[in-house]
């Protein structure tokens, strides 16, 4: 049987560039991309445009490419519909300027030793997949984000460190309180700290977080882990477990949690919609598509990631700690902890150490408020560790007003 | 036959009062990926589109367009808007030079028209080579890009360019949990026909890498971490210009901070004597660009001269706010994104010594071979590949290192020799990362470079 599925992606953005702490650019985006994926005997061929295309001239350019013999053994998905939208501000280029400029002459004001950069976007995003199949999804949200990369004056760095939150909706007053707390912060130095230390991980998805789950994301693929290329090979499914028993992740795809998207690339929907990963310390879920789960025999995740103009590929989206605490305040003691705002240039090795040097490390106090900057330093730690008996736990307490992301705290070696 | 140059045949109207400028531009990009010896993936993507630049009473306002036929509509409706005070802030259109030129290098053999099929045999031709007990999982890739680009402007510019590349990405894990190592293989170049005439020497190459991995995952041992004696691989030290000192010589940095062009002073020692940093754009490879997204010729901008600063990297903009020359570095990753200032091809100059008395230079240190990331802000850092002891000035053991890092000031004031022969590697995917605007082609490059102190850990 012969099955076309069409994935269409549009976008429409609003960007203020900010130079100098103040708006010099304001651009305009409206964009649509359409793949058609033809389906038929076993192969897979894919054509896609960007711009408005033609269905037809693209439907004739995938069955072309069926020639290629991508195999694709899998049943595609059929006869589900579902639409989930996160709606969220729709400001006017003017609303969009005005709530900037007060922004701006704020921090100006109030901070007038940094340079503020960068800029404010505005963004929303929606995806269909249907087919002839009977595949009807959509799904879109609304993104509001106000980012300034901050340069204190004179520094002679690039950049100092930076201020930014993002979310459906967004107050002017929260977002300068935020960045009120962080900057106030930022311009009290504190000695450095070093050796065995809480380090805070605002959330799972952003800079510093991300690092922190990098093998998992690539040696729990199903492909690595079933060619015995995982550097936890064996331990999927065992009994004992391999990180904290306090430890939980989920690939999040209920909507209802956080602004995420209910279906995969292949329009997978899953019941439960979320997928446990590692379950009390315990390697759960691999990620495995459709493609995948049939080639390796494993059991397929739903986990379908990739832009539309390619095949998807197996991965996992948003991943987040289920909360063991209900605030920083619950998993710091009297020390205090540390706070990783910026990591860059992470790395691992396939014994699980991790190095990420922090180029902004703030102190965090024993109530979970941050209280100065203390000097850049590497932070070095085992996955095996850092993930087991070093975790100290996860927050409910949102990392700004506007996340959907909690705190996340591990033991780590600060090497100065 | 494909009509070759479309864009040249978009008639752009502009308005009167206010300066526009149109950079347009179509895209082909193919892709062929096989996943450990099965077909994975075989996809094209066509883009053409548009980003149109107004300035109106100081401010600029932008839209970017995939559909050619309304651009005019969109200039007419960006120049009628006010939605930003005016301002008296000097842009620096004014001092943008006016070229007229044509430079389509690669009609001879464009890479959008070689069959998928060739493509792909030449792809297959080195797969067997993955084929080795060692190796666990593998990706094979192949990538390709085409790249029209045409910038007019109401002053009088009119300028269309081309770029390409092609080449071959394999990255393969060998070796067996914590002795395991991540690997990847890449050549890469202009034309097919280029990689096919070099591909006996890609496939011994690969060949080299693999044996060297295997040697890797049997023998490699932890590093001491500490302070130690380096040296760089072209690749590495390319990487290293790029990240310590490249990036701080973009002066979109130094806008609004007087201080910082105070310390940062012309002719203000900051390497050791004998380093030398550039900036070109118009030498062949990853980086080439013979315009910039502001219509500006490039040329070469020395960044360091023989340890002092002697060059920062400008967009019009930039230029005009620090009063300084323009050196044509207004790039943009696509027709969606505004251009900022960025690098094209960056090396470090070639020294005086040859690569084996550099390496007889160091009686107990680290020589980094390949580099799988970087990143730099006031410290840089470098996530190494392969890494071997270097001990008597010979190369012993291989070293397990996560990352090196250091002070940019204090390295690059370190660094105490420079082989005489520079490498710049064409790299095909990935580049360069700035604020949202990743991946963008640059070159990068040098010669062997000894630090005598990083941190390695």
């Amino acid at each position: 049987m012969s099955v076309r599925e069409v994935v269409r992606v549009e976008s429409d953005t609003l960007k203020l560039g900010v130079t100098d702490s103040a708006i010099a650019s304001v651009r305009s985006q409206t964009e649509v991309q359409t793949a058609v994926r033809v389906m038929d005997g076993g192969r897979i061929g894919l054509a896609s445009a960007v711009g408005e295309a033609a269905l037809d001239q693209l439907t004739h350019a995938a069955r072309d490419a069926l020639i290629f013999d991508v195999p694709y053994p899998v049943e595609p998905e059929q006869g589900r519909t579902l639409h989930c939208e996160h709606r969220g501000d729709r400001r006017s280029v003017s609303e969009l300027v005005d709530i900037t400029t007060e922004l701006l002459n704020a921090l100006r004001s109030e901070f007038p030793q940094y340079v503020f950069s960068y800029g404010v976007e505005q963004q929303r995003l929606a995806w269909h997949i249907e087919s002839d199949a009977g595949l009807d999804l959509h799904y879109s949200r609304d993104t509001t984000q106000l980012a300034f990369v901050v340069k204190e004056k004179g520094s002679g760095n690039i950049f100092d460190t930076f201020v930014g939150v993002e979310g459906s909706t967004v107050d002017l007053d929260a977002t300068l309180e935020e960045f009120r707390s962080h900057l106030k912060a930022f311009g009290i130095p504190q000695q450095a700290r070093t050796g065995r230390q809480k380090i805070v991980f605002p959330g799972l998805s952003g800079m510093s977080g991300s690092g922190l789950l990098q093998l998992v994301r690539s040696d729990l693929l199903g492909r690595v882990y079933a060619q015995g290329a995982s550097i936890f090979d064996g331990k999927m499914g065992a009994k004992e477990p391999v990180f904290s028993p306090l430890l939980t992740l989920r690939e999040r795809r209920n909507p209802n949690a956080g602004r995420v998207c209910p279906f995969d690339m292949e329009g997978v929907v899953r019941d439960p919609l979320d997928l446990e990963i590692v379950a009390n310390g315990r390697l759960i879920s691999l990620a495995s598509n459709k493609r995948d789960a049939f080639r390796f025999d494993l059991p397929h995740t739903g986990t379908a990631i990739g832009d539309a103009a390619q095949l998807p590929s197996s991965g996992f989206g948003q991943i987040v700690a289920d909360t063991t605490a209900s605030s920083l305040k619950d998993l710091l003691g009297p020390d205090g902890g540390l706070l990783a705002w910026f990591v860059a240039g992470g790395n691992s090795t396939r014994a699980g150490d991790m190095a990420f040097p922090t180029h902004v490390l703030m102190a965090v106090d024993e109530n979970g408020l941050v209280t100065g900057r203390v000097p850049g330093a590497t932070l070095t730690g085992n996955i095996f560790e850092t993930l087991g008996s070093d975790f100290v736990g996860s927050t409910a307490q949102r990392t700004d007003p506007f996340s959907d992301e909690g705190f996340f705290v591990a033991h780590m070696t600060v090497q100065g | 036959m494909p009509e070759l140059h479309p864009l040249q045949a978009i008639k752009i109207d502009f308005p009167d009062g206010v300066y526009v400028d149109v950079r347009l531009e179509r895209n082909v990009d193919h892709r062929i990926r096989f996943c450990d010896g099965e077909l994975d993936d075989v996809q094209a993507t066509v883009e053409t589109g548009a980003l149109i630049r107004v300035l109106r009473e100081g401010q600029w306002l932008l839209a970017s367009t995939t559909a050619l036929d309304e651009i005019n509509d969109v200039i007419a409706d960006l120049a009628s808007s006010s939605v930003l005070p005016p301002t008296e802030r000097d842009v620096g259109v004014e001092s943008l030079i006016i070229h007229r030129d044509q430079l389509w290098i690669f009609d001879d053999e464009r890479i959008d028209h070689q069959p998928t099929t060739a493509k792909l045999d030449f792809l297959k031709r080195l797969i067997p080579s993955m084929d080795r007990p060692g190796i666990k999982t593998w990706n094979a890739r192949w990538l390709d890009q085409h790249r029209d680009r045409r910038f007019v402007s109401s002053r009088g510019a009119d300028v269309s360019h081309d770029y390409q590349e092609c080449g071959v990405i394999l990255g393969f894990t060998l070796g067996l949990a914590a002795n395991a190592i991540q690997e990847s293989f890449r050549a890469s170049n202009h034309r097919l026909s280029e990689l096919e005439s070099q591909s006996e020497r890609i496939l011994n190459e690969l060949e080299a890498l693999l044996d060297k991995c295997e040697r890797f995952a049997q023998e490699a041992v932890a590093v001491d971490a500490g302070p130690a004696t380096v040296i760089l691989s072209p690749m590495a030290a390319g990487i290293f210009a790029h990240e310590s000192f490249g990036h701080k010589s973009e002066a979109d940095t130094m806008l609004g901070d007087p201080q910082m062009l105070e310390d940062w002073k012309m002719g203000s020692r900051v390497a050791a004597e004998g380093v030398s940093i550039v900036d070109a754009g118009g030498g062949l490879g990853s980086g080439y660009m013979p315009y910039d997204d502001e219509g500006q010729k490039t040329g070469q901008t020395h960044l360091i001269k023989d340890g002092l600063l002697s060059g920062r990297l400008h967009s019009a903009l930039t230029a005009a706010a620090l009063g300084e020359p323009l050196t044509a570095n207004a790039r943009a990753i696509s027709f969606r994104f505004e251009p900022i200032v960025r690098m094209t091809t960056t090396i470090f100059e070639p020294g005086t010594e040859t690569r084996e008395r550099l390496f007889a230079g160091v009686d107990d240190g680290y020589f980094i071979e390949t580099v799988r990331h970087g990143s730099g802000m006031s410290t840089f850092t470098i996530a190494p590949g392969l890494c071997w002891k270097i001990r008597h000035g010979e190369l012993a053991e291989p070293v397990r290192i996560a990352v090196i890092t250091g002070t940019v000031f204090e390295t690059l004031s370190e660094i105490d020799g420079l082989s005489d022969q520079v490498e710049i590697p064409f790299l095909v995917g990935g580049g360069c990362g700035k604020m949202d605007q990743w991946p963008l082609s640059v070159g990068f490059g040098g010669p062997y470079v000894r630090v005598r102190r990083m941190d390695v850990s």
